[in-house]
């Protein structure tokens, strides 16, 4: 099902993408229109047809980069792994990202019948679109894939606790130690904060909650699993004291 | 006759307790002799071996050397402070990335407005400059790139 919405979410992206667009706006492409309008050379109505084709070439031009930038966002979405468990929110953005190009297509579709105020309008249309509705798309695919990347240093972290866990309970069986024992306990809490903080960012995206605070759950995760390392750290440096060990 | 009789007297002779326990203790403390065999001296210097290596692994248990080893019963790599330090800088660059930003779609008009209002001076490369907005500025116009919204927002002009 997922799947299935994910692959339709990229046949208008794929479409998009053929059709190859050059997306350098150029600010000397802007200054061209400025130009026309301060040319004392040109009559009233020669301004008047000569700046509408510039505007309407250049905001053809824009949005379909507009659509490129989604093209572009719709193959980094396709390249960032997650679990299994988290692959519908990469379904969600992908159908959004659909949406994008439909939107985008449908305001192009209208530039050829504009008039000069008609241009504005429709770039001011576009440009409140992408600040509402783009950008927030764009984030939330960054944050996935900087989640999806947390991923594995988690992983790593839990492989570390697991062994830890093992190497005091062998200390443990030969004799009580407080020590050790306050310093695993630390180091546990720690850990499964920062656990706790990563499964909470991933409910974030997975809810569509607002970028940034999806974005701040997701660095107290990290700031949390920074902490839980300094815990191995202290913890190592007691069992080397412990241990007879060649693991220098 | 009286030879008879002494010989039947014989048979009541015994050793003094005393005498029968030295005796036990002299002819327990003797060890038997065992007859010498290739077999016999094999099998006794296996025996040696074994008791040594036994002995040796002991002692190489002791002082932590299967440390490494998937026979230890811990897994000694979990402590090894480089490996370690490596995780703990993986974290630390991943904190440093989520720092930044994502910026490529915010606008950051100032440069496309002065451009469109000001065309000499954005051609000669002074009105532009390169922000969070995602414009790449240059020496000339001609170079200095817009992002979409930057020339969205000129458009809206």
């Amino acid at each position: 099902m997922a799947s299935t919405a994910f692959a339709a979410g990229f046949s208008n992206i794929a479409r998009a993408a053929e059709a190859g667009t050059d997306c350098t706006i150029a600010a000397s492409d802007v200054a061209a229109i400025a130009a026309i309008e301060t040319d004392p050379s040109l009559s009233a109505s020669e301004e008047l047809t000569q700046e509408l084709a510039a505007r309407k070439a250049l905001l053809s031009k824009v949005i379909a980069c507009a659509e490129n930038n989604v093209t572009e966002q719709g193959a980094a979405l396709n390249n960032i792994t997650v679990p299994s468990a988290a692959s519908n929110v990469q379904s969600i953005l992908a159908g959004k990202l659909n949406d994008a190009t439909n939107y985008y297509n449908a305001e192009l579709a209208k530039v050829s019948t504009a008039g000069i105020a008609g241009t504005k309008e429709i770039a001011q249309e576009v440009l409140s679109w992408n600040t509402a509705n783009y950008d927030p798309l764009a984030e939330e695919i960054a944050n996935l894939d900087l989640w999806s990347h947390n991923q594995a240093l988690f992983t790593t972290a839990q492989n570390r606790m697991n062994q830890t866990n093992n190497i005091v309970s062998f200390l443990e069986s030969a004799g009580q130690n407080t020590a050790l024992e306050g310093d695993l306990s630390t180091t546990q809490a720690d850990f499964q904060s920062a656990l706790a903080e990563h499964n909470v960012a991933e409910n974030a995206l997975a809810e569509s909650l607002p970028p940034d605070q999806a974005l701040a759950l997701i660095q107290q995760s990290l700031a949390d699993l920074a902490t839980a390392y300094q815990d191995f750290s202290t913890i190592n440096n007691l069992i080397q004291t412990l241990l007879p060990t060649n693991a220098n | 006759m009286e030879l008879f009789e002494l010989l039947k007297r014989f048979k009541n002779i015994a050793p003094s307790a005393d005498f029968t326990e030295k005796s036990k203790r002299a002819i327990l403390a003797v060890v038997p002799r065992e007859a010498w065999s290739i077999r016999r001296a094999i099998y006794h210097v296996l025996e040696t071996g074994v008791a040594v290596a036994l002995a040796g692994l002991f002692v190489f248990v002791v002082m932590g050397g299967l440390s490494g080893s998937k026979l230890s019963p811990v897994d000694y790599s979990a402590i090894d402070p480089q490996s370690l330090h490596a995780e703990a800088q993986a974290i630390n660059v991943q904190i440093k990335l989520s720092s930044v930003v994502y910026n490529e779609a915010s606008t950051n008009p100032t440069a496309a407005v002065a451009a469109l209002k000001s065309p000499d001076a954005a051609a000669a490369g002074t009105s532009a400059s390169s922000t969070a907005g995602g414009a790449a500025t240059s020496s000339s116009a001609s170079s200095t790139t817009l992002s979409v919204d930057q020339a969205l927002q000129a458009l809206t002009k």
